[in-house]
Order: C-alpha cells, then sequence, then structure tokens
C-alpha cells in the first residue's frame, strides 16, 4: 500500500512536469550557446547565480 | 557475503518506464546533451545508493565515534575530482563546440552563515542535498518531506537573497586562475591528505579495529543488485562527475533547481516571482521562463531520483523503509527547511558549492566545509531531541 501511494505521488510530480514542459522546444537556454555568442556557457549556473561574471556583489 | 533479495519488478518497471519517457522528451524536444545529463544523473543516483555515499551520516559517525571511514572516502573523492577537474576546466567540451566552467563563487558571510545552517540542519534532516534526492528517490517517506520542505527553503533562500547578497564578501577567489596548475594541485591535494591523515588519526587513537582499508571492502559480488564499498562510489561520482562537466559546461550542482521548483509552484498559485532580485540575475531569469525539463539541475535531479529507485528494486530495499513517528517528520521539516534556506546563502550544497567548488579551485568549497562540519557538530546535538 505504502509503495502504491509514493509511487502515485511520484507519477503526479513527473506528471506535473511533462505537462508544465514547452514542447516547442525552448525559449533560451544558455547550454546551446555556442562559444562567442553571447558568453555561452558563462551563464550556466554551477551554484545558481551564474559564473563567476556574476558575482560581483 | 550478503544475501540479496528478491528483485522489486513493478517498482522496477515503473523506473524504466519513467526514464524511457524523459529519455526521449529530453532528447526529441530538446537535445543530445539534456538526454546526456540526465543520463549521466541516472548514474549519479545509482552510484549514490549502492555506495550509501552521504556526507550526513558520515560526518555524524566521526562527530560521535571518530569513525572516520566516510570522511576518509570522500577525501577520496575530492582528491581524484581536484585532478581531474584542474585538467578540464578551462578546456573544451567533448560534446559541445564551448568552454567548461567551474563552480566559482564569492567567499562571503553568506557563505559562512549558510554553510553552517546547512550542516547543522542536515543532521536534522537526515540527508544532505545528494543524499535527500536518492534516498527520497529509494523510498524513504521521511526524505519525501525533507525534499518537500528542502524546495520551501531554498524559495524562501531566493526571496532574501538581496539582503544576504548586500553583506561582505571578499568577492569569488578562483584558485586556477591566480595560480599556475601545478601551484593549485599541490595546495589543494596537501590540504586534502592533511584532511585524510587528521580524520585517520583519531579514528586510529579512538577506534582499536581501525583499518584504512575498509572503505575498499566488498560485501557482494554483484555490483548491480549488492552493495558497493565506499572506495567505489568516490571513484564512480568522479566519473560521472567528468561526463556532467563536458555535457552540461558546468560541474554537478544540485539544489538551484529547488528553488526553481518552488517558484515554478508558486507562480502556479498566482504569485509573481519573476520582480525578486534573485530571478531576475541572468539564468535564474532565464530558468524561470522555460520549462521545467529545460534546465540541466532538473534534469540530472530527476536522473538522481530514477537511478536510486531502479538500484534501490534491484536491491529489494524499496519497501524496506523504517518507521517515520511524529519527532522524526518535525526533524524532517525543520532540517529540510533550513538545509534550503542555507544553500541558496551559501551557493550550493555538500555537491554545489563543497564538492564542484573544492574540485574547482573556488576558495569558497573550503569556507564551505569547514562551516558546515561545525554546523554539522551541533545538529548531531540537536539531532538527539528528535532521533
Amino acid at each position: 500500500m505504502k509503495n502504491i501511494i509514493f509511487l502515485s505521488l511520484l507519477t503526479l510530480i513527473f506528471a506535473i512536469i511533462l505537462y508544465e514542459h514547452n514542447y516547442s522546444g525552448v525559449a533560451y537556454n544558455p547550454l546551446f550557446h555556442k562559444e562567442g555568442e553571447t558568453s555561452g556557457s558563462i551563464n550556466a549556473m554551477p551554484c545558481g547565480l551564474g559564473g563567476s561574471h556574476n558575482h560581483k556583489h | 557475503m550478503v544475501t540479496l533479495k528478491k528483485v522489486e519488478t513493478p517498482v522496477l518497471l515503473f523506473g524504466i518506464i519513467f526514464i524511457l519517457l524523459f529519455a526521449y522528451i529530453t532528447h526529441s524536444s530538446i537535445g543530445l546533451r539534456h538526454l546526456l545529463v540526465f543520463l549521466i544523473g541516472i548514474g549519479l543516483g545509482f552510484s549514490l545508493y549502492k555506495s550509501s555515499f552521504g556526507f550526513t551520516g558520515g560526518w555524524r559517525n566521526f562527530i560521535e565515534t571518530k569513525d572516520s571511514s566516510s570522511l576518509r572516502a570522500q577525501f577520496v573523492m575530492l582528491g581524484l575530482a581536484v585532478i581531474v577537474f584542474s585538467f578540464v576546466i578551462g578546456s573544451k567540451s567533448f560534446v559541445y563546440d564551448g568552454i567548461i566552467i567551474g563552480a566559482i563563487a564569492p567567499v562571503s558571510i553568506s557563505v559562512v552563515v549558510g554553510s553552517f545552517i546547512f550542516g547543522w540542519a542536515m543532521q536534522l534532516g537526515g540527508g544532505c542535498g545528494s543524499g535527500t534526492l536518492f534516498t527520497a528517490g529509494s523510498g524513504n517517506t521521511k526524505m519525501v518531506v525533507t525534499l518537500i520542505f528542502f524546495i520551501i527553503g531554498s524559495l524562501v533562500g531566493t526571496y532574501h537573497f538581496s539582503f544576504w547578497s548586500s553583506v561582505p564578501s571578499l568577492g569569488a577567489i578562483s584558485l586556477l586562475d591566480n595560480y599556475t596548475k601545478t601551484e593549485v594541485l599541490i595546495f589543494q591535494l596537501s590540504l586534502i591528505v592533511f584532511g585524510y591523515w587528521l580524520v585517520s588519526y583519531f579514528d586510529k587513537k579512538k577506534n582499536k579495529n581501525f583499518s584504512q582499508f575498509n572503505i575498499f571492502n566488498f560485501k557482494d559480488t554483484n555490483i548491480i543488485r549488492g552493495t558497493w564499498p565506499l572506495i567505489l562510489g568516490s571513484i564512480s561520482l568522479v566519473f560521472f562527475s567528468f561526463l556532467m562537466l563536458h555535457a552540461a559546461g558546468h560541474p554537478w550542482s544540485v539544489t538551484f533547481s529547488f528553488g526553481l521548483w518552488g517558484a515554478k509552484i508558486i507562480t502556479l498559485l498566482g504569485v509573481d516571482v519573476s520582480n525578486w532580485t534573485y530571478w531576475q540575475l541572468s539564468y535564474p531569469a532565464i530558468a524561470l521562463e522555460n520549462s521545467l525539463l529545460a534546465d540541466p539541475t532538473t534534469v540530472s535531479n530527476l536522473g538522481i531520483i530514477l537511478g536510486a529507485l531502479i538500484a534501490s528494486a534491484l536491491s529489494g530495499n524499496f519497501s524496506n523503509q523504517l518507521p517515520v513517528n511524529k519527532k522524526l517528520l518535525v526533524a524532517a521539516i525543520i532540517g529540510g527547511f533550513f538545509m534550503g534556506y542555507g544553500a541558496r546563502l551559501a551557493f550550493g550544497c555538500n555537491i554545489g558549492a563543497l564538492f564542484s567548488g573544492i574540485a574547482s579551485g573556488s576558495v569558497h568549497g573550503w569556507v564551505w566545509f569547514l562551516f558546515a562540519f561545525i554546523g554539522s557538530y551541533f545538529g548531531v546535538k540537536t539531532r538527539k531531541y528528535f532521533y
């Protein structure tokens, strides 16, 4: 019983994520910008705030 | 050798179906790199579960009984990662046409406070950033509660971002930007060897049955269904982190997505977070604008949950969970919330800040390690009221 509830909850979460997804692609993702094109992976966020370029505070 | 339990086939099938579904969607609607990040996440989740590679229990064992096994495995992992990252960061990815960056963050009061809070809270919550994910994925109900409040705490942390970003800071200090690769390697590896020696010294002094080789012990010969020695977890996590660097372009990170999930949920409830300072920063703003599956941290976290789920089903341990009482639930709520809040202040958790930060040569990783350990000391004292 516990497994059924647990897996049902996981299914619900996964369903929300799938429902929320934009299947026509993503508006912008720094991962897909090539080198030299608006700083690309510099904006990708290992710590959630972007690379060191965002750490001037 | 330990007798293996029966495989939990329905749970295993559940995991495989969702792995195939997410693999198809990430590849078809986003791209190959997202698929790779998802698959690497599965590898990480599988490895974390098989080796029971958690920072929380390992640190607690050392604080309480001076058992250094887990800490020694963590130092081995850090040492390997420092070597690998030193050569990879700043180089070209073999997956895409771009340069790989490190996890560099400021050395600030917010890191000191945030890591202390995180270290304290993880002893209550029962798991760190990666630990919460893999134990929740493996069927542990209490850790699901921890995860929910981790998300809430992360969201509150993003709300308070403007305050914490105004506290005194030395700025980001990247060793690799300021010294030669050889100097950085010598300095970092010396610190790691010293840490390894120090915890071994205390362990040996306290425990008569101390052995340097216990982290190498195989309890099972079946590496798919049985448990792994800690050393295999260390090697495996560094291997998958190396792949993550090449696929994502940045080091493995966990907790950014928790704040994002919280922001998405309250946006659905009608709260506009886009005017919060944090969500106006470059990447957070982009992540908020896109769907969750466009965020690589979300995708790797989903992989970790599903990787741990199938590992648990293969071991026959998915249903075999300890009962949860009210005290444990309160501990999970408090621990989860403050881990989330602390992680936002400290620019990440034990993975994004400690592991990836140190491996990237960022001084904030070492500061995180020190203050989270001090926090854990007090967390172990507090934990006694709940466990």
